[in-house]
C-alpha cells in the first residue's frame, strides 16, 4: 500500500499540470516505405498511407507516456516533398499557447484574390458569410463596460490596471514557436519550407549550432516568432553544451513543434526531452519575457494565457 | 507430432550452371568448399562486373573450373534430421534442394532442423542498433531468413536467433536483437538480453541508419556495455538505407562524384561518432553502407561479417 501512494501522488500532480503546448510533426513520410511515394501526384501510395496512420498512432502512444497528448496534436508531412505543409501550419496556429493573438486576424479572403472570376467570387463571399460570418459573437460596448466594472470590483482597480498593462505588453509580442527535435530530423528544412527562410541545412554534419530566430508574417495575416533550435541526441557532450540554450528558449515559448522522423523508431531522446521541458516549466510556471519585463516582471501573474487561448 | 531421434543425413545437390548456384544463397551456405584466401581481395573487381563472380569465388577454384568446362558440380552437406519426418519427393538439382531447404527452415522445428552443435570454431554474430534502423530486414536479406519486420511499429521484442552452416565450414549463430532507445524504459527491459549476448558475440554488427545523425543513444550504449564485450570481438558498422541519402541510380561503380563525397563524409562521421566509443580502434572498424531495398552492397556486408579471421 505505501508503494502505491507515491505513484498516485505523482499521477495527481500530472493531472493538475497544464498540458504542454505541443504539436508533433512527423516529417519525411515519403520515406516510411520503400517506393511508397507517387511522384506524379505527390502523394503517398495506398500502402504507405496506411503505414503513416499506424506510425502516427504508435508515436502518440509512446509520447503519451511522458505527457498528455492526443491524436489531434500530431501532423504528418514531408518538408522535402512540400506535402501537407499547410496542415502543419494550421495545427501550429490551432494549438498555439497564444492563439488569441492571432484570433482577430482576418483570414485571407478568397474574394480578394486576383484572377478569380466574378461569379465564383460572389459565391465564395456568400458562403463565407453564411458559414463563418454568422458564428462570430458580437460583443457590444455595453457588455464590455459591465465586464470591466465587475472585474474591477473583484480584483480592485489597481490590479486590473496592472493586468491591462501587462496584457498590452504581451499582445505586442507575437506568439513564439520553438522548433525542436533530434539532430538531423529536418528542423531547419521544415522551417525553410514553411516560412521561406534560407537557413543553412546540411546532409551529413550538424547544420544548426545556435538558435536561429525569425519573425514571420503569415500569409493569412498575423505574425509569429520562430525559434529554430539545435538538435539534441547527437552526442552526450553536445547535449550538455546545448542544455542552457534549451532552458533559456523553450519555457518562454508558446508552442513547441516537436519534429520526429517517420522512418525512425527511436523516441528515447524525445521522451527524455519532454520530461525535462516539463520539469523546467514546473520550476518556472510563469514564463518571463526577459526582453521587456523590467525588474521583477516575472513576479506578476500574466493573465492566464491558457484560459484565454482556449477561446480562440 | 513429437520430434523423433536425430539422424545425421547427407544432402547432395548438383549445380549445372552458375545460375543454379546464384539462385539461393542458402545453397551456397551448404557447400563445404574452402574460401580462397584472396577472395575478399578480389571482391571489388567481382562486384563491379557481376554478382555471380563473387559466388564463383566462394565455390573454390576446383568448382569454378569444373563449371566453366560445362560439367555439373556435385556438392554435399551434412544436416541433422528427425527420423520421423515424412520424406518428401525430392526435386533434382540445386533448385530442388534450395526450395526444400528454404521451405524447411520456415517450418516449425519438427520438420527439418539444423542443430547447433557447439565447437571451438563456432561464431556468433549479434546485430544491434537503434529501434527501426532495419536490423531484422538486414538479417533477413543477408541470410535468407524471414524474421518479422514492420515499417511503423517495433516488432522485435526479444532476440531472434538462427543457426546457419556457412560455406567456410563453420556454424554461425545469428542473433537479431531488439532495438535500443525505443523509449525510456525499453533499454532496461532488454538489459538481460544485452548482457547475455554481448559477452558471447564474436562479431557485433552495429547498424545505424543513413539519414540519422543523432548518436547519443549509441554512445551511451557503448559506454554502458563495452566492459561486457570480449576485447577480441570484432565490430562491423553498417549504414542501412543508404539510398535515402545517396540517390543511387545503378551499380556501385556508377555512383556520382557528389554522392560519393556524401558517402565518404557519412562514413567518417559514423566512424568518429560511434566507433570512437567502442573497444576497437576507430580506424580499424570496417564501415559498410548498404541498402536492403535496393539490394546494394549486401554482398560486401556479408563478406565483411563472415571474413575468416586469423587464429591467435
Amino acid at each position: 500500500m505505501p508503494a502505491i501512494l507515491p505513484s498516485l501522488k505523482r499521477a495527481a500532480v500530472r493531472d493538475t499540470e497544464p498540458p504542454l503546448r505541443l504539436v508533433v510533426g512527423l516529417n519525411r513520410v515519403d520515406e516510411i516505405v520503400h517506393e511508397g511515394w507517387n511522384t506524379r501526384i505527390n502523394l503517398p501510395t495506398r500502402a504507405a498511407a496506411s503505414e503513416i496512420q499506424r506510425k502516427c498512432q504508435n508515436v502518440v502512444g509512446l509520447l503519451s507516456k511522458a505527457t498528455k497528448i492526443s491524436s489531434s496534436q500530431i501532423e504528418y508531412y514531408s518538408a522535402i516533398k512540400r506535402y501537407r505543409l499547410h496542415e502543419l501550419l494550421g495545427q501550429m496556429i490551432r494549438h498555439c499557447y497564444a492563439g488569441f493573438k492571432l484570433a482577430d486576424v482576418e483570414p485571407l479572403a478568397f474574394e480578394d484574390l486576383e484572377g478569380v472570376d466574378p461569379e465564383a467570387r460572389q459565391f465564395a463571399k456568400e458562403e463565407w458569410r453564411r458559414r463563418i460570418g454568422r458564428r462570430r459573437p458580437e460583443i457590444s460596448s455595453g457588455d464590455k463596460d459591465r465586464l470591466f466594472a465587475e472585474l474591477s470590483r473583484v480584483l480592485g482597480a489597481e490590479d486590473l490596471q496592472r493586468i491591462g498593462e501587462e496584457l498590452a505588453v504581451e499582445l505586442r509580442e507575437p506568439p513564439r514557436i520553438a522548433v525542436l527535435g533530434q539532430a538531423g530530423v529536418g528542423k531547419t528544412t521544415t522551417v525553410n519550407a514553411l516560412f521561406a527562410t534560407e537557413w543553412r541545412t546540411s546532409a551529413v554534419e550538424v547544420g544548426t549550432r545556435a538558435v536561429n530566430s525569425k519573425s514571420v508574417r503569415l500569409p493569412s495575416g498575423g505574425q509569429i516568432n520562430v525559434f529554430d533550435l539545435p538538435g539534441y541526441g547527437r552526442s552526450i557532450a553536445d547535449d550538455a553544451r546545448y542544455e542552457q540554450i534549451y532552458r533559456d528558449t523553450i519555457p518562454s515559448c508558446d508552442l513547441i513543434l516537436l519534429i520526429i522522423q517517420a522512418d525512425r523508431g527511436d523516441l528515447a531522446d524525445d521522451l527524455e526531452m519532454i520530461t525535462r521541458i516539463r520539469d523546467w516549466i514546473r520550476e518556472a510556471p510563469n514564463r518571463h519575457r526577459t526582453r521587456q519585463a523590467p525588474g521583477g516582471g516575472s513576479q506578476h501573474t500574466i493573465p492566464s494565457d491558457k484560459t484565454m487561448g482556449e477561446g480562440s | 507430432m513429437a520430434p523423433g531421434r536425430l539422424q545425421r543425413r547427407r544432402f547432395e545437390g548438383r549445380a549445372r550452371t552458375l545460375h543454379d548456384l546464384s539462385c539461393r544463397r542458402r545453397v551456397l551456405d551448404f557447400m563445404r568448399s574452402p574460401v580462397p584466401s584472396a577472395a575478399h581481395d578480389r571482391r571489388d573487381r567481382a562486384l563491379n562486373s557481376q554478382n555471380t563472380l563473387v559466388i564463383m569465388e566462394r565455390c573454390g577454384d576446383a568448382a569454378r573450373s569444373q563449371l566453366a568446362a560445362g560439367d555439373p558440380v556435385a556438392f554435399q552437406a551434412p544436416v541433422w534430421q528427425h527420423t520421423n519426418v515424412r520424406e518428401e519427393p525430392v526435386r533434382g538439382g540445386a533448385m530442388g534442394l534450395a526450395s526444400r531447404l528454404v521451405r524447411a527452415c520456415r517450418q516449425p522445428k519438427n520438420r527439418l532442423n539444423l542443430l547447433y552443435r557447439p565447437t571451438a570454431s563456432d561464431r556468433t554474430v549479434v546485430f544491434l542498433g537503434k529501434r527501426g534502423v532495419g536490423k531484422s530486414s538486414t538479417v533477413n536479406r543477408l541470410f535468407a531468413l524471414s524474421f518479422a519486420t514492420d515499417p511503423a511499429v517495433e516488432c522485435t521484442r526479444k532476440p531472434n536467433q538462427h543457426r546457419l552452416f556457412l560455406a567456410d565450414g563453420t556454424f554461425y549463430r545469428v542473433v537479431d536483437m531488439p532495438g535500443i532507445a525505443a523509449n525510456l524504459d525499453s533499454d532496461r527491459r532488454y538489459v538481460r538480453y544485452y548482457r547475455h549476448w554481448l559477452g558471447r558475440a564474436d562479431v557485433i554488427v552495429w547498424i545505424t541508419q543513413a539519414d540519422v545523425r543523432a548518436y547519443k543513444q549509441d554512445e551511451r550504449f557503448f559506454l554502458t556495455y563495452t566492459p561486457a564485450v570480449h576485447p577480441a570481438t570484432r565490430l562491423v558498422l553498417g549504414i542501412s538505407k543508404i539510398d535515402t541519402q545517396v540517390h543511387y541510380k545503378g551499380p556501385v561503380s556508377r555512383v556520382t562524384l557528389a554522392a560519393d563525397t556524401i558517402l565518404q563524409r557519412k562514413i567518417s562521421d559514423v566512424r568518429g561518432q560511434i566507433a570512437s566509443h567502442s573497444w576497437v580502434t576507430p580506424e580499424r572498424v570496417p564501415v559498410v553502407a548498404y541498402s536492403v531495398a535496393r539490394d546494394w552492397n549486401i554482398d560486401v556486408l556479408y563478406e565483411t561479417i563472415t571474413i575468416p579471421q586469423p587464429v591467435g
